[in-house]
This record gives structure tokens, sequence and C-alpha cells, in this order.
């Protein structure tokens, strides 16, 4: 219970910190995000390119990342995109185009509706750089709505394009054909890569998991139960787990499972620590009360916040008189 | 001495007042129709976008057989299947805006309804105050 007490007070410490920063550190987090995708990209497609690749200036980089977080986070996720679809076109015109219109595709069915949701979009590439893209379905749902399954589905599209691009870039690249494309080679470049889409197995199970994922974790939130957050978050895991492995050995899909253990704990303890700093009431000690006034009967089931003991006294051993202000006897 | 109620009170208006009354402001401005029609209009532009966006990257893919189906003055199963897709997709997207605007539009009006009351119930607290203290002045002035 000393323990407990101890990481409450720390967090409420944390927390209180945040608040009185938080001007600060909402910039800072939007500049290392954004420095963070765009080292990915560097790494993944700038290299490839020309030697004037924007990319491939770390000041360019830095430059990019600063203004992504003076910005909101729409249009910091619009100047990455750009910058991709860039890097792209420097690569390869058909790898551009598909990209452009899974963007503009994103754009015109689901953030016109969601626009706050871009920030799972953003950082779906990161947490897959790490191996801690299973956390992330886990934390949209919950806290986004079901809704938050789409973003989470297309940042994991994006993360694979990426990756499927640079293994195709030896067939695909302008600089592989020594600039003579003809119209055939661009189709067949085209086929090539939305077939790598289309039928990467792998893909389409690991998508599936993680919408299913979302929807389920937030759907165990909004429950009125107890540990409902608890039973959001391993319900989530296991599920992510039963679907890979039950398309491992129905489709073939060849997950590593080493990886996949390894992704999963530590994405475990990442969403415990979200959800530490995210989760503030403690259902173990809720109050149901009745009163009434001239209208109504009020039943009230009141869920007492986990607030720091003040001086050190325990919350309910603080020796305040039971009318005072916050007690359950006070209407 | 603190009036309880009246804390309560006012912390549940302002709380609204700096979450969701800043997004609520923006549906106000509009009557419900005006608001359903005009994110329908909105809609209906961004999936006849997307549709395009879609039919051009079909069309990429099955090039050849869409090149001999013209060649071959072959293009009636094509065309036809492009309206119906068309006309499928769009039904759908504009059924899902509609939803989600109506339902937009439902939580704004009953957060509205709410608000207003409290904002009744504290003009009646002020009020109340107000005769007290003209009450006191009348008996001891």
């Amino acid at each position: 219970m000393n323990d407990s007490g101890g990481f409450i007070e720390l967090r409420e410490n944390l927390m209180t910190f945040y608040k009185k920063q938080e001007y600060l550190l909402q910039p800072v987090f939007r500049f290392a995000l954004s420095l963070g995708l765009l080292l990915l990209l560097r790494g993944h497609l700038a290299v490839h390119a020309a030697a004037g690749a924007i990319l491939n200036s770390v000041l360019v980089n830095i430059i990019l990342a600063l203004v992504c977080s003076m910005v909101p986070y729409g249009a910091a996720a619009g100047i990455i995109a750009l910058v991709m679809v860039w890097e792209l076109y420097s690569l390869s015109l058909e790898a551009a185009g598909i990209c452009a219109a899974i963007l503009l595709l994103c754009i015109l069915l689901y953030f016109r509706f969601a626009p706050r949701d871009i920030v799972i979009l953003l950082l779906m590439p990161a947490a897959y750089a790490l191996n801690l893209h299973y956390a992330v379905p886990v934390i949209a749902g919950l806290l986004f709505g079901p809704g938050a399954a789409v973003p989470v589905v297309f940042g994991l599209i994006f993360t694979r394009y990426v990756l499927l691009v640079e293994e195709s870039l030896p067939e695909i690249s302008r600089a592989s054909a020594g600039g003579g494309l003809t119209g055939a080679d661009i189709l067949n470049n085209f086929r090539g890569l939305i077939d790598g889409m289309m039928g990467n197995r792998q893909l389409i199970i690991l998508a599936a998991s993680f919408a299913l994922t979302a929807l389920v974790v937030c759907f165990i939130r909004h429950l009125i139960i107890e540990h409902a957050w608890g039973t959001a978050i391993v319900a989530g895991f296991v599920l992510e787990t039963a679907v890979l492995m039950a398309g491992d050995m129905k489709f073939g899909i060849h997950v590593d499972f080493v990886r996949l253990l390894i992704g999963i704990i530590l994405s475990f303890i990442l969403v415990q620590i979200v959800s530490f700093f995210a989760f503030n009431v403690d259902y173990l000690r809720v109050e149901n009360v009745q009163f009434e006034d001239e209208d109504y009967y009020y039943y009230v089931k009141a869920v007492p916040k986990t607030i720091a003991p003040l001086y050190g006294i325990p919350a309910d051993q603080s020796g305040m008189p039971s009318g005072s202000a916050g007690s359950a006897g006070d209407r | 001495m603190l009036n309880f109620e009246k804390i309560r009170l006012m912390t549940r208006l302002t709380v609204y007042e700096k979450g969701l009354g800043i997004e609520d402001e923006k549906i106000a401005k509009y009557f419900r129709n005006d608001y359903v029609f005009g994110a329908l209009i909105g809609s209906f532009a961004a999936g006849t976008v997307a549709w395009g966006i879609c039919a051009a990257l079909y069309c990429g893919y099955f090039f050849e057989q869409i090149f001999f189906s013209v060649y071959e003055n072959k293009l009636g199963p094509t065309i036809r299947f492009a309206v119906t897709s068309y006309a499928v997709f769009i039904l759908f997207f504009l059924l899902v805006t509609w939803l989600v605007y109506r339902f937009r539009n439902q939580g704004y009006m009953e957060r509205r309804y709410y608000y207003e009351q409290d904002l009744d119930t504290l003009l009646g607290m002020y009020e109340k105050e107000q005769e007290q203290v003209r009450n006191w002045i009348r008996k001891n002035g």
C-alpha cells in the first residue's frame, strides 16, 4: 500500500509538472515525434536516393521537425506526408502516385470526420520501428473512440508500404532503369506495388488484428464494470496474439514468434505506463449513495479518484468531518 | 460562507464551456437540417473524388483489359460496373455522413439543453441571494 501511495504521489507530481509546463512539453513531444519519423524516412528512402535528396541533410530534418513542432498535429502530418511523397517521387513515380492516392483516401474518407485521430497515424511508424506497434491499437482503444481503428490500420498500411517500396527499389527505381522506363515498365511496377500490398497476407491479418483489438478494447473500456481498463488491456493483447497465431496456422504468414513475444511484452509495459497516467479513478472504493429533491430521486455511484494523501495522511483517514464538502452525505 | 451547490454548478458550466462548448459553438451557428445538409454536400464532393482515385487505381491495374474493351467496343459491362459501384459507394458514404452529423447535432442539442438549464438554476441562485441581501437591508436599515 505504501509502494502504491509512492507511485500515485509520483504520478501526481508528474501530472502537476506537466500541467504547468504543458505549453513547452507539447511542442517538444511534437518535435521529437516529427524528427523520429523524418529520420525513419531518411533511413528507409533517402539513403537510396541521389546525393541531393533533401532528407539526407540532418539540418533540413531538424528544420522540418521544428516547423512541425509549431503547428497542429494535422499540419505536421501534412508536412511529413508531403516529404514522403517527394522522396518517393525522386525514387519512383509509381510509388509516389500510389502513396499520394492512399493519403488522399485517408483524408477524404476519414480524417474530415475526426481530424484529431491523426496523431495515431503518426505514432504507428515510430512504434513499428521500436517493435512497440502492438501497443498502438490498445492505446487507441483506451484513449480514443471506436473509429480509432481506422487510423491504426492506415498507419500500419503506410509503414508497410514504405518497407515494400524499399524492398522493391532494385526493380522499380528510375536509377536502376537508367532513366529508360517505358509505359509497360511503369504499369508492371504499378501492378507489382499494388500486388505487394493487396497480396500481403501478413499485412492483411495484422491490420484485421489491430482493427479488431482497437474496437474490442474501446468496447470493454466503456463498460460499467470494475477493472474495466485492466480487462480491456488484457483482452486487447490476448486478442492480438490469438488472431496473429490463428493467421499463422491458417494462412502460413510466418510470424516471428520471438519478435512477437518481445513486442507484446514491451507493448504491455508501455500500455501500463500510459494507463497509469491516463486513468485516475479507483474502482475498489466505489460508493453508492441515494438522495432526493423535489423532482428526482438520485442514485449516485461515486467513484473516488486516487488522490495522493495530503501531508502523508491517507485520504480516508484524514479526519475530515462527515458533513464536509466532497463526502457522500453532502447534497 | 461557501455555497457548495453553486460551486458544483459553476464547475459543471465551466468544464462544458472550456471543453465541448467550443466545438458546440460551431454547430450552434446552423439549424440542424442546414448543418447536416452542408456536411452531406461536402461528403458528396469528397466521396466523388475518393471514388475517382479508386477508379484511377483500378484502371491502372487492369489497363490492358480496359484497353481491349475499348478497342473491341465492349465497354458496356465496364461502364455499368463503374456507375453501379459509384452509386453504391456514394450512397453508403452519404448515409454514414448523415448518421455521424445527426448524432453530433443530437449530442449538441442535449448538452445545450442541460447547459441552459444549469444557467437558469444559477440565475435563480443569484436572484435568491440578492433577495436575501435586500431583505437584510430592509430589516436592518
